[in-house]
Protein backbone atom coordinates (compact mmCIF):
# COMPACT_ATOMS: atom_id res chain seq x y z
CA UNK A 1 0.00 0.00 0.00
CA UNK A 2 1.43 3.25 -0.58
CA UNK A 3 2.44 6.13 1.76
CA UNK A 4 -0.77 8.81 2.53
CA UNK A 5 0.73 12.43 2.81
CA UNK A 6 -0.64 14.02 5.93
CA UNK A 7 -1.33 17.88 5.47
CA UNK A 8 -1.40 20.37 8.24
CA UNK A 9 -2.39 24.43 8.35
CA UNK A 10 0.85 24.88 10.36
CA UNK A 11 4.43 24.23 11.33
CA UNK A 12 3.11 24.04 14.79
CA UNK A 13 1.13 21.59 13.88
CA UNK A 14 3.46 19.46 11.96
CA UNK A 15 5.76 18.94 15.04
CA UNK A 16 3.13 18.77 17.09
CA UNK A 17 1.28 15.75 15.14
CA UNK A 18 5.03 14.41 14.81
CA UNK A 19 5.25 14.16 18.73
CA UNK A 20 1.71 12.38 18.90
CA UNK A 21 2.29 9.56 16.22
CA UNK A 22 6.03 8.98 18.10
CA UNK A 23 4.51 8.58 21.38
CA UNK A 24 1.61 6.43 19.64
CA UNK A 25 4.74 4.49 18.04
CA UNK A 26 3.45 5.17 14.67
CA UNK A 27 6.12 5.31 12.44
CA UNK A 28 5.71 9.14 10.32
CA UNK A 29 8.35 11.19 8.71
CA UNK A 30 8.34 15.11 8.17
CA UNK A 31 8.82 16.10 3.89
CA UNK A 32 8.33 18.88 1.95
CA UNK A 33 5.14 19.67 0.38
CA UNK A 34 5.05 18.34 -2.95
CA UNK A 35 5.07 21.48 -5.29
CA UNK A 36 1.72 20.91 -6.48
CA UNK A 37 0.10 21.55 -3.88
CA UNK A 38 0.96 25.05 -2.77
CA UNK A 39 -1.76 26.45 -0.70
CA UNK A 40 -0.40 24.36 2.78
CA UNK A 41 2.61 25.15 4.93
CA UNK A 42 5.88 24.08 3.78
CA UNK A 43 6.06 21.06 5.86
CA UNK A 44 3.56 17.81 5.61
CA UNK A 45 4.05 14.65 6.97
CA UNK A 46 4.27 10.78 5.47
CA UNK A 47 2.98 7.68 7.26
CA UNK A 48 2.08 4.00 5.68
CA UNK A 49 -0.83 3.60 3.86
CA UNK A 50 -1.65 0.72 6.67
CA UNK A 51 -0.84 3.36 9.19
CA UNK A 52 -2.82 5.69 7.91
CA UNK A 53 -6.18 5.50 9.44
CA UNK A 54 -4.67 5.29 12.72
CA UNK A 55 -2.71 8.05 12.23
CA UNK A 56 -5.75 10.60 11.08
CA UNK A 57 -7.75 9.12 14.08
CA UNK A 58 -5.22 9.39 16.57
CA UNK A 59 -4.19 12.94 15.77
CA UNK A 60 -7.98 13.90 15.28
CA UNK A 61 -8.78 12.49 18.76
CA UNK A 62 -5.86 14.72 20.37
CA UNK A 63 -7.50 18.07 18.70
CA UNK A 64 -4.80 18.47 15.49
CA UNK A 65 -6.46 19.03 12.15
CA UNK A 66 -4.97 16.98 9.60
CA UNK A 67 -5.53 16.32 5.22
CA UNK A 68 -4.86 13.03 3.76
CA UNK A 69 -3.52 13.03 0.33
CA UNK A 70 -2.65 9.66 -1.16
CA UNK A 71 0.39 9.32 -3.52
CA UNK A 72 -0.09 8.97 -6.95
CA UNK B 1 34.73 37.15 48.59
CA UNK B 2 33.25 38.52 45.07
CA UNK B 3 29.03 39.56 44.91
CA UNK B 4 26.65 40.16 42.48
CA UNK B 5 26.30 43.75 41.83
CA UNK B 6 23.80 43.40 39.05
CA UNK B 7 20.48 44.80 40.71
CA UNK B 8 19.08 45.86 37.39
CA UNK B 9 17.13 42.91 37.02
CA UNK B 10 14.19 44.86 35.99
CA UNK B 11 15.23 46.19 33.17
CA UNK B 12 17.04 42.98 32.12
CA UNK B 13 18.17 40.26 34.10
CA UNK B 14 21.80 39.37 34.38
CA UNK B 15 23.46 36.79 34.48
CA UNK B 16 21.71 34.08 32.90
CA UNK B 17 21.88 30.41 32.98
CA UNK B 18 25.07 29.42 31.61
CA UNK B 19 23.26 26.93 29.02
CA UNK B 20 21.32 30.20 27.70
CA UNK B 21 24.36 31.40 25.69
CA UNK B 22 25.46 27.54 25.05
CA UNK B 23 22.42 27.23 22.88
CA UNK B 24 22.48 30.28 21.32
CA UNK B 25 25.88 29.50 20.40
CA UNK B 26 24.85 26.13 19.06
CA UNK B 27 22.36 27.55 17.01
CA UNK B 28 24.32 30.25 15.33
CA UNK B 29 27.00 27.96 14.59
CA UNK B 30 25.83 24.28 14.42
CA UNK B 31 22.59 23.87 13.73
CA UNK B 32 21.35 26.86 11.56
CA UNK B 33 17.99 26.85 9.28
CA UNK B 34 14.85 28.78 9.49
CA UNK B 35 11.88 27.72 10.83
CA UNK B 36 8.85 26.33 9.95
CA UNK B 37 9.72 26.87 5.54
CA UNK B 38 11.44 23.81 4.24
CA UNK B 39 11.69 20.09 5.46
CA UNK B 40 15.50 19.48 5.58
CA UNK B 41 17.01 17.83 8.89
CA UNK B 42 18.03 21.36 9.95
CA UNK B 43 14.58 23.28 9.55
CA UNK B 44 12.83 20.49 10.95
CA UNK B 45 14.98 20.62 13.92
CA UNK B 46 15.04 24.24 14.43
CA UNK B 47 10.74 24.22 14.44
CA UNK B 48 11.08 21.42 16.89
CA UNK B 49 12.95 23.54 19.35
CA UNK B 50 10.90 26.69 18.50
CA UNK B 51 7.67 24.69 19.35
CA UNK B 52 8.90 22.97 22.09
CA UNK B 53 9.94 26.71 23.69
CA UNK B 54 6.24 27.69 22.86
CA UNK B 55 4.99 25.09 25.02
CA UNK B 56 7.12 25.86 27.86
CA UNK B 57 6.11 29.29 27.36
CA UNK B 58 2.22 27.69 27.87
CA UNK B 59 3.51 26.37 31.22
CA UNK B 60 4.92 29.76 31.95
CA UNK B 61 1.60 31.47 31.49
CA UNK B 62 -0.38 28.44 32.67
CA UNK B 63 -2.93 27.64 29.47
CA UNK B 64 -3.27 24.15 27.55
CA UNK B 65 -4.20 26.61 24.54
CA UNK B 66 -0.67 26.54 23.32
CA UNK B 67 -1.55 27.34 19.44
CA UNK B 68 -2.45 30.95 21.07
CA UNK B 69 0.92 31.23 22.63
CA UNK B 70 2.53 33.78 19.84
CA UNK B 71 6.36 34.53 19.65
CA UNK B 72 6.61 38.83 19.82
CA UNK B 73 10.30 40.16 19.64
CA UNK B 74 9.14 41.36 23.34
CA UNK B 75 6.31 42.46 25.80
CA UNK B 76 5.94 45.72 23.27
CA UNK B 77 4.90 43.89 20.39
CA UNK B 78 2.89 41.87 21.77
CA UNK B 79 0.45 44.59 23.84
CA UNK B 80 0.72 47.08 21.19
CA UNK B 81 -0.88 43.97 18.43
CA UNK B 82 -3.64 43.76 21.20
CA UNK B 83 -4.55 47.38 21.34
CA UNK B 84 -4.20 48.04 17.63
CA UNK B 85 -5.41 44.57 17.00
CA UNK B 86 -8.63 45.18 18.80
CA UNK B 87 -11.53 47.25 17.40
CA UNK B 88 -11.57 50.34 20.15
CA UNK B 89 -12.60 53.29 18.07
CA UNK B 90 -14.41 55.38 20.21
CA UNK B 91 -14.41 52.75 23.36
CA UNK B 92 -13.34 53.43 26.60
CA UNK B 93 -9.91 51.61 28.34
CA UNK B 94 -9.39 51.29 32.23
CA UNK B 95 -5.97 50.98 32.77
CA UNK B 96 -4.24 50.25 36.47
CA UNK B 97 -2.47 53.15 38.01
CA UNK B 98 0.91 51.64 37.35
CA UNK B 99 0.67 51.23 33.66
CA UNK B 100 4.28 51.29 31.86
CA UNK B 101 4.83 53.43 28.89
CA UNK B 102 4.87 49.93 26.56
CA UNK B 103 0.87 50.75 27.38
CA UNK B 104 0.47 54.40 27.77
CA UNK B 105 2.32 54.83 24.69
CA UNK B 106 0.08 52.84 22.57
CA UNK B 107 -3.24 54.11 24.13
CA UNK B 108 -1.84 57.54 23.80
CA UNK B 109 -1.56 57.05 20.04
CA UNK B 110 -5.50 55.31 20.21
CA UNK B 111 -6.24 58.38 22.10
CA UNK B 112 -5.44 60.35 18.96
CA UNK B 113 -5.95 58.16 16.14
CA UNK B 114 -9.08 56.63 17.47
CA UNK B 115 -10.80 58.65 20.20
CA UNK B 116 -9.99 56.30 22.28
CA UNK B 117 -10.35 57.43 26.61
CA UNK B 118 -8.39 55.75 28.61
CA UNK B 119 -9.39 56.07 32.57
CA UNK B 120 -7.50 54.61 35.74
CA UNK B 121 -9.04 51.62 37.75
CA UNK B 122 -9.85 52.78 41.79
CA UNK B 123 -6.98 51.82 43.88
CA UNK B 124 -4.60 52.34 47.31
CA UNK B 125 -1.65 54.44 47.75
CA UNK B 126 0.84 51.97 46.44
CA UNK B 127 -1.11 51.51 43.21
CA UNK B 128 -2.94 48.20 43.97
CA UNK B 129 -6.36 47.98 42.47
CA UNK B 130 -9.41 48.33 45.05
CA UNK B 131 -11.26 45.51 43.21
CA UNK B 132 -14.48 45.51 45.16
CA UNK B 133 -14.39 48.88 43.37
CA UNK B 134 -13.63 47.71 40.31
CA UNK B 135 -17.27 46.71 39.07
CA UNK B 136 -18.18 49.87 39.61
CA UNK B 137 -15.55 52.06 37.40
CA UNK B 138 -17.07 49.76 34.13
CA UNK B 139 -19.28 51.46 31.53
CA UNK B 140 -20.93 50.44 28.49
CA UNK B 141 -18.29 51.57 25.94
CA UNK B 142 -15.11 49.72 28.69
CA UNK B 143 -14.10 47.68 25.70
CA UNK B 144 -10.63 46.74 27.53
CA UNK B 145 -8.89 46.61 30.98
CA UNK B 146 -4.86 46.55 30.76
CA UNK B 147 -3.14 45.73 34.23
CA UNK B 148 0.59 45.57 34.89
CA UNK B 149 0.56 42.40 37.10
CA UNK B 150 3.75 43.48 38.63
CA UNK B 151 5.04 47.03 38.63
CA UNK B 152 8.63 47.60 37.62
CA UNK B 153 8.57 50.44 39.69
CA UNK B 154 7.56 49.16 42.97
CA UNK B 155 7.26 46.15 42.97
CA UNK B 156 3.08 45.34 43.65
CA UNK B 157 1.62 42.81 42.57
CA UNK B 158 -1.84 43.07 41.07
CA UNK B 159 -4.90 40.69 42.14
CA UNK B 160 -4.97 39.45 38.16
CA UNK B 161 -8.01 36.50 39.04
CA UNK B 162 -10.18 38.90 41.28
CA UNK B 163 -9.36 41.83 38.96
CA UNK B 164 -11.07 39.30 36.02
CA UNK B 165 -13.17 38.02 38.50
CA UNK B 166 -14.88 41.74 38.69
CA UNK B 167 -14.74 42.65 35.09
CA UNK B 168 -17.01 39.70 33.79
CA UNK B 169 -16.91 39.39 30.34
CA UNK B 170 -14.92 42.76 29.81
CA UNK B 171 -11.68 41.35 28.69
CA UNK B 172 -8.69 41.42 30.37
CA UNK B 173 -4.91 42.38 29.18
CA UNK B 174 -2.45 41.17 31.79
CA UNK B 175 1.08 42.81 31.44
CA UNK B 176 3.16 39.99 33.03
CA UNK B 177 6.55 41.44 31.44
CA UNK B 178 7.85 41.62 35.59
CA UNK B 179 6.21 39.20 36.88
CA UNK B 180 7.17 36.08 34.49
CA UNK B 181 9.80 33.67 36.39
CA UNK B 182 9.11 35.83 39.44
CA UNK B 183 5.30 35.12 40.38
CA UNK B 184 2.64 32.54 39.44
CA UNK B 185 0.97 33.03 36.26
CA UNK B 186 -2.56 31.05 35.86
CA UNK B 187 -4.44 32.56 32.93
CA UNK B 188 -6.83 29.90 32.15
CA UNK B 189 -7.39 29.56 36.08
CA UNK B 190 -7.85 33.38 36.52
CA UNK B 191 -9.99 33.40 32.86
CA UNK B 192 -7.28 35.94 31.37
CA UNK B 193 -8.32 37.08 28.17
CA UNK B 194 -4.64 38.28 26.63
CA UNK B 195 -1.13 38.64 28.15
CA UNK B 196 2.07 39.73 27.23
CA UNK B 197 5.39 38.70 28.77
CA UNK B 198 9.52 38.85 27.79
CA UNK B 199 11.99 36.35 27.70
CA UNK B 200 15.16 38.54 28.94
CA UNK B 201 13.37 39.74 32.50
CA UNK B 202 12.22 37.06 35.05
CA UNK B 203 12.78 34.01 32.57
CA UNK B 204 16.41 34.82 32.46
CA UNK B 205 16.81 34.35 28.98
CA UNK B 206 18.30 36.21 25.61
CA UNK B 207 16.52 39.76 24.45
CA UNK B 208 14.52 39.90 21.39
CA UNK B 209 12.32 37.27 23.18
CA UNK B 210 8.80 37.61 24.17
CA UNK B 211 5.14 36.41 23.37
CA UNK B 212 1.24 37.26 23.69
CA UNK B 213 -1.37 35.29 24.61
CA UNK B 214 -4.51 35.66 22.99
CA UNK B 215 -7.59 33.66 24.32
CA UNK B 216 -9.67 34.85 21.50
CA UNK B 217 -7.01 35.51 18.32
CA UNK B 218 -10.27 35.91 16.25
CA UNK B 219 -10.74 39.07 18.49
CA UNK B 220 -7.19 41.01 17.06
CA UNK B 221 -6.17 41.93 13.15
CA UNK B 222 -2.32 41.41 12.92
CA UNK B 223 -0.31 43.46 13.97
CA UNK B 224 2.57 42.74 11.38
CA UNK B 225 1.63 41.60 7.83
CA UNK B 226 4.13 39.07 6.06
CA UNK B 227 5.71 35.87 5.21
CA UNK B 228 4.69 33.01 7.59
CA UNK B 229 5.87 29.47 5.22
CA UNK B 230 2.05 28.82 5.75
CA UNK B 231 -0.68 29.08 2.93
CA UNK B 232 1.92 31.31 0.98
CA UNK B 233 -0.54 31.26 -2.36
CA UNK B 234 -2.18 34.11 -0.52
CA UNK B 235 -1.39 37.92 -0.44
CA UNK B 236 -3.73 37.36 3.07
CA UNK B 237 -2.31 36.44 7.07
CA UNK B 238 -3.10 33.21 7.77
CA UNK B 239 -6.33 33.39 9.91
CA UNK B 240 -5.35 30.53 12.40
CA UNK B 241 -3.14 30.60 14.88
CA UNK B 242 0.30 30.85 15.67
CA UNK B 243 0.95 31.99 11.69
CA UNK B 244 -1.73 34.60 12.02
CA UNK B 245 0.56 36.87 14.53
CA UNK B 246 3.87 35.64 13.62
CA UNK B 247 5.01 37.48 10.25
CA UNK B 248 8.66 37.19 9.34
CA UNK B 249 11.35 35.09 10.59
CA UNK B 250 11.25 34.99 14.63
CA UNK B 251 14.22 35.37 16.70
CA UNK B 252 15.42 31.55 16.70
CA UNK B 253 18.87 32.09 17.88
CA UNK B 254 17.00 33.96 20.97
CA UNK B 255 14.49 31.05 21.36
CA UNK B 256 16.96 28.84 21.80
CA UNK B 257 18.56 30.49 24.22
CA UNK B 258 14.80 31.19 25.52
CA UNK B 259 14.41 27.06 26.11
CA UNK B 260 17.69 26.92 27.99
CA UNK B 261 16.96 29.04 30.17
CA UNK B 262 13.09 27.83 30.81
CA UNK B 263 14.92 24.35 31.43
CA UNK B 264 17.69 25.74 33.50
CA UNK B 265 16.27 27.69 35.85
CA UNK B 266 18.69 28.18 38.78
CA UNK B 267 17.34 28.03 42.66
CA UNK B 268 16.87 31.44 44.38
CA UNK B 269 19.89 32.37 46.22
CA UNK B 270 17.90 34.69 48.94
CA UNK B 271 14.84 33.63 50.77
CA UNK B 272 11.61 36.10 51.39
CA UNK B 273 12.79 36.72 54.68
CA UNK B 274 16.54 38.03 53.56
CA UNK B 275 14.16 40.26 50.93
CA UNK B 276 11.80 41.74 53.62
CA UNK B 277 14.89 42.38 56.13
CA UNK B 278 16.70 44.35 53.39
CA UNK B 279 13.79 46.48 52.59
CA UNK B 280 12.73 46.93 56.69
CA UNK B 281 16.97 47.68 57.68
CA UNK B 282 16.98 49.84 54.56
CA UNK B 283 14.10 52.28 55.90
CA UNK B 284 15.70 51.43 58.96
CA UNK B 285 18.62 54.01 58.07
CA UNK B 286 16.27 56.64 58.44
CA UNK B 287 17.87 58.42 55.06
CA UNK B 288 15.67 56.76 52.16
CA UNK B 289 11.59 56.52 51.71
CA UNK B 290 11.15 53.27 50.32
CA UNK B 291 8.93 52.61 47.77
CA UNK B 292 7.26 48.99 48.14
CA UNK B 293 3.78 47.10 48.48
CA UNK B 294 2.00 48.14 51.19
CA UNK B 295 1.17 44.53 52.03
CA UNK B 296 4.23 42.75 51.95
CA UNK B 297 2.34 39.29 50.34
CA UNK B 298 1.96 41.90 47.38
CA UNK B 299 5.64 42.20 46.82
CA UNK B 300 7.69 41.23 43.60
CA UNK B 301 11.32 41.13 43.77
CA UNK B 302 11.83 44.89 42.85
CA UNK B 303 11.01 48.05 44.89
CA UNK B 304 12.44 51.40 44.92
CA UNK B 305 13.96 54.43 46.79
CA UNK B 306 13.88 57.65 47.40
CA UNK B 307 16.63 59.73 49.52
CA UNK B 308 15.91 62.60 51.52
CA UNK B 309 18.43 64.89 49.97
CA UNK B 310 20.54 63.31 47.37
CA UNK B 311 18.52 62.81 43.69
CA UNK B 312 18.33 59.06 42.35
CA UNK B 313 20.71 59.68 39.61
CA UNK B 314 23.26 60.85 42.26
CA UNK B 315 22.81 58.47 44.46
CA UNK B 316 22.87 55.54 41.83
CA UNK B 317 26.37 57.50 40.26
CA UNK B 318 27.51 56.80 44.21
CA UNK B 319 26.45 53.58 44.31
CA UNK B 320 28.62 52.62 40.98
CA UNK B 321 31.20 54.38 41.86
CA UNK B 322 32.15 53.31 45.48
CA UNK B 323 30.68 49.95 45.20
CA UNK B 324 30.89 49.01 41.72
CA UNK B 325 26.53 48.25 42.03
CA UNK B 326 24.36 48.47 39.27
CA UNK B 327 21.06 50.21 39.77
CA UNK B 328 18.56 52.36 37.69
CA UNK B 329 17.51 55.08 38.64
CA UNK B 330 14.77 57.82 36.95
CA UNK B 331 11.25 56.85 36.07
CA UNK B 332 11.85 53.83 35.07
CA UNK B 333 9.34 54.18 31.12
CA UNK B 334 6.35 54.71 33.47
CA UNK B 335 5.44 58.36 34.63
CA UNK B 336 2.28 57.09 35.43
CA UNK B 337 3.27 55.11 38.05
CA UNK B 338 5.75 57.65 39.29
CA UNK B 339 2.88 60.10 39.29
CA UNK B 340 0.59 57.60 41.49
CA UNK B 341 3.20 56.93 43.86
CA UNK B 342 4.43 60.76 43.98
CA UNK B 343 7.60 60.34 42.52
CA UNK B 344 6.98 62.56 39.48
CA UNK B 345 9.02 63.77 37.80
CA UNK B 346 12.22 63.16 39.68
CA UNK B 347 11.47 59.50 40.02
CA UNK B 348 13.37 56.35 41.60
CA UNK B 349 16.34 54.86 42.52
CA UNK B 350 15.31 50.92 41.85
CA UNK B 351 16.59 47.50 43.07
CA UNK B 352 15.61 44.44 41.23
CA UNK B 353 16.56 41.34 42.04
CA UNK B 354 17.65 37.97 40.11
CA UNK B 355 17.35 34.32 41.61
CA UNK B 356 21.52 34.82 41.04
CA UNK B 357 21.19 36.64 44.31
CA UNK B 358 22.41 35.98 48.03
CA UNK B 359 22.07 36.81 51.33
CA UNK B 360 25.38 37.90 51.04
CA UNK B 361 24.55 40.27 48.11
CA UNK B 362 21.14 41.56 49.90
CA UNK B 363 23.54 42.72 52.87
CA UNK B 364 26.25 43.79 50.56
CA UNK B 365 23.60 46.37 49.18
CA UNK B 366 22.69 47.07 52.36
CA UNK B 367 25.91 48.02 53.59
CA UNK B 368 26.39 50.10 50.56
CA UNK B 369 23.44 52.40 51.06
CA UNK B 370 24.46 52.86 54.82
CA UNK B 371 27.52 54.50 53.40
CA UNK B 372 26.10 55.82 50.34
CA UNK B 373 25.31 59.35 52.05
CA UNK B 374 28.68 59.54 53.75
CA UNK B 375 30.52 62.64 52.78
Amino acid sequence: MSDVLLLFDSTRAVIKAERCLEQAAIPCKVVPVPKEISSECGLAMLVSGNAARDAVSHLTHKGIAVKQHRQP
Amino acid sequence: MSFNSYFDNAATSFPKPPEVAREVTRYLNEIGGPYGRSAYGRAVEVSRVVEATRDLLGEVLGVSQTDSVVFTANATQAINTVLFGMNLRGKRVLVSPLEHNAVMRPLSALARQRGVRVDTLPHGPDGRIDTARVAHALSPDTALVVVNHQSNVNGVVQPAAAIKKALGAVPLLLDASQSAGHGRIALDEWGIDFAAITGHKGLLGPTGTGCLFARDPAALAPLLHGGTGSRSDSVEMPEFVPDKFEAGTPNVAGIFGLKAALENRPARGYSDEDFRALREEIAGLGEFIVVQAADAACQGPVFSLVHKRQSPSDLAARLFDRHGIETRAGLHCAPAAHRTLGTFPQGTLRIALSPYHTSSDLQHILDALSQATDQ
